[in-house]
């Protein structure tokens, strides 16, 4: 379980998150949504601790985040970000094994996992020589998965997985997606600015605005109860290109 | 990835593989030709007293050689006694030689001679319309250009005294090479130019040498300086020297300056003739064909090249490196490499010469320097153009700083790196060829010596070696990129 409480972040003077109180409920998916600029990119951030707050506290299964060895609590995380994050110059193997190399963990070990992740993210074993560059944007988002899942972390975050994908792209892996968060039963953190992807994976939705909580809830509360205007246009304009 | 660097290292380690002899002596000689017949005399006479005697020459001007002679860099170097007394020794108001040869023993320096001819500064012009045979004369063609060395155009004795002297008002004065005066003068681009009086050009080119008339100019009887110490290491080739005394008058001089200048033969061949007529010494004349010259610039020139381009490589890597990790150091690194750009390249070979004498050594250091803002730029830039999300996963994934250096960024950056490092290698290649003017040797001593000698093919077989080898150098650091930059970014 992840706890957020009266977190404040700022980048220079300008307030990103403002008295934040959020919980993420362990074995839970909880989706981060709001317009460009709200802030729920930088609560993931604050969580990964690639950024520091400036005041009010995140408490890990109910420890203070800056009380925690970092390296050992970077291993229970996995990050996954718009587009991927896979570094170029590595094949898909080394991408995949890098941080594991780098918790001396052993070749045997790893390859087993790599192993069973190829099959749970549905890649073929003759991608892992390839490199970024030679796989499709699709197969990148998988491979991003894998390697955050190699560590098996408590906890999976993940920055618009999918924002850069193309719609039928993007549907086969939501579907995949979902079925793997299901298996794994992680508390997984997602951020995302389409509606219909937030009601389809959340157990809990977080609605943001200007770096404030608006609403949150499970997806029906929301969608049946707004509870102010700013939610309801919201709602309405995700949904109006639809009906 | 380091286990190449290593061989790589070796490779280049074997190449420069060089090494200098101890118990030389170095005679040295100045950027005209004069100097490097007298500079070959020496050396055969050397040669003949059954010493190991190495012949530097084109070493510059007055000052280098100098203060070359002081450090003990060279030993001994032939000068004239107008330029000791007024330029080298001006400080001491010194009125006659004898003077002079005491002042210069305070400073452990002797000298033999007089050679036996006056060499003087001379003003030359080239115009027979006119009625003009004295320099006071000058003052009625106002409109004239003077086109001086640029060691006449600074020296004390030269023309800033020779305009006070002579209250001479003429506006347009440039500076420029010896060798070139004649050709500007002939070409009537220049109508007044300095000269010495045993120039093989004066008859040749049909020069009017204005006469003195205010008596300006000093005598300037030809000696050489040499170091104390070689009395009692080389008796022998001492006294072989003092035997010298009068024994090259004016028209002897005149004649083997023309020999070399006019009927272009090899200065060593033209002093091994003269020094044959005084010891009855055969010398034996290696003749150097193109082919060992070439050898030997190649050698001297990869030296320069390869040892500060490492140098270079192995400073400015982690320089690149410090800029960007250090925000505090980012401004001082880039701009202090930046200005060392700026400083023209012939001015930083001298700048090198008070801290490591003459030779390839403050070459070395020149370049070295020279080469640095490439690769600290493009090291740093290299690094700072990963983007941001590529570090942040790299951060979360918990690799260490060191890790993400060694693993992420500089495998990202290798490319810029490389980059970098081939724009330094290319413009080393060139700047090394100046080189030669401090006495380093490589391809620049070629072009020197055919600047001076008005010799095109000479100028050619320094120009294009040196240009084969940027091309070379070029083409080593493209065929390197398939080493060093990761096969994943190679990929399109």
């Amino acid at each position: 379980m992840i706890q957020l409480e009266e977190v404040t972040k700022n980048y220079s003077g300008k307030s990103a998150v403002k008295n934040i109180n959020a919980v993420f409920e362990k074995s839970q998916t909880t989706v981060l949504i709001g317009p460009s600029g709200c802030g729920k990119s930088t609560i993931l951030k604050l969580i990964t601790c690639l950024v520091n707050a400036d005041s009010g506290t995140i408490k890990i299964d109910g420890e203070n985040l800056i009380t925690i060895n970092l390296r050992d609590f970077r291993r229970s995380i996995g990050y996954v970000i718009q587009e991927g994050g896979l570094f170029d110059h590595l094949s898909i193997e080394d991408n995949l094994k890098l941080a594991s190399q780098n918790f001396y963990i052993n070749e045997e070990t790893i390859n087993d996992r790599i192993e069973q992740l190829l099959a749970l993210t549905k890649i073929e074993n003759g991608q892992l020589q390839k490199f970024p560059s030679q796989l499709s944007g699709g197969q990148r988002q998988r491979i991003s998965l894998m390697r955050a899942l190699m560590l098996d972390p408590e906890i999976l975050l993940l920055d618009e997985p999918l924002g850069a994908l193309d719609p039928l792209i993007r549907f086969e892996l939501q579907t995949d997606l979902k079925e793997i968060f299901t298996e794994l039963n992680k508390t997984v953190v997602m951020v995302t600015h389409d509606l219909s992807e937030a009601v389809y994976f959340a157990d809990k939705i977080i609605l943001m605005k200007d770096g404030e909580i608006v609403q949150s809830g499970s997806p029906e509360e929301l969608l049946k109860n707004p509870t102010n205007r700013f939610v309801q246009k919201f709602i309405t304009a995700q949904r109006s290109h639809v009906e | 990835m380091l286990n190449k660097i290593k061989y790589f290292l070796i490779l280049c380690v074997a190449f420069v593989s060089c090494s200098k002899q101890s118990d030389q002596i170095i005679v040295s000689s100045k950027k005209f030709t004069e100097s490097v017949i007298l500079g070959e005399v020496i050396k055969h006479i050397g040669n003949y007293s059954n010493t190991n005697i190495q012949h530097k020459d084109q070493l510059g001007g007055t000052r280098v050689l100098w203060n070359s002679l002081l450090s003990g860099e060279i030993d001994l170097y032939p000068d004239y006694t107008g330029t000791i007394i007024q330029e080298i020794l001006s400080d001491r108001s010194i009125s006659n030689e004898e003077e002079m040869i005491t002042e210069l023993a305070k400073l452990g320096i002797k000298v033999a001679g007089p050679l036996g001819f006056n060499n003087t500064y001379a003003i030359g012009i080239k115009n027979k319309t006119e009625k003009i045979s004295t320099i006071s004369q000058l003052n009625e063609y106002p409109d004239w250009k003077l086109g001086f060395t640029n060691e006449f155009m600074d020296r004390n004795d030269g023309w800033p005294g020779l305009k006070e002297r002579y209250n001479l008002v003429h506006k347009d004065v440039t500076g420029l090479d010896h060798d070139l005066a004649y050709r500007g003068l002939e070409s009537g681009s220049i109508d007044v130019i300095d000269l010495y009086s045993t120039d093989a050009e004066i008859e040749y080119y049909e020069i009017e040498i204005l006469a003195d008339d205010l008596d300006y100019f000093p005598a300037y009887n030809a000696v050489i300086l040499y170091r104390n110490e070689l009395e009692k290491l080389h008796p022998e080739f001492v006294k072989n020297l003092l035997s010298l005394k009068y024994s090259i008058n004016e028209s002897k001089m005149v004649k083997m300056n023309s020999r070399v200048k006019i009927d272009k033969e090899k200065e060593d061949v033209v002093a091994a003739g003269f020094v044959k007529s005084i010891f009855d010494y055969k010398v034996e004349i290696n003749e150097e064909t193109m082919f060992t010259r070439l050898l030997k610039n190649s050698k001297d020139h990869l030296f320069l090249v390869l040892i500060s381009l490492f140098g270079a490589i192995l400073f400015s890597i982690p320089l690149g490196i410090a800029a960007y990790k250090i925000p505090q150091l980012k401004q001082v690194i880039l701009n202090s490499t930046g200005i060392i750009q700026t400083i023209p390249s012939l001015a930083l070979l001298v700048f090198m010469i008070p801290f490591f004498g003459i030779g390839e050594l403050p070459a070395i250091a020149a370049l070295f320097l020279y080469s640095l803002l490439p690769i600290v730029r493009n090291t740093f830039l290299g690094i700072e153009n990963i983007p941001v999300q590529t570090r942040e996963s790299a951060i979360v994934l918990g690799l260490s700083n060191f890790t993400i250096l060694k693993k992420i960024e500089l495998p990202l950056a290798s490319r810029s790196i490389i980059a970098g490092i081939k724009t330094s290698a290319v413009i080393n290649v060139g700047t090394a060829t100046l080189g030669a003017l401090i006495g380093a040797g490589g391809f620049g001593q070629p072009i020197l010596t055919g600047i001076r000698l008005d010799n095109i093919s000479l100028i050619l077989e320094g120009a294009i070696p040196a240009a084969i080898l940027a091309i070379i150098v070029q083409w080593f650091f493209e065929l390197s990129e398939k080493i060093f930059v990761p096969k994943g970014l190679r990929i399109n």
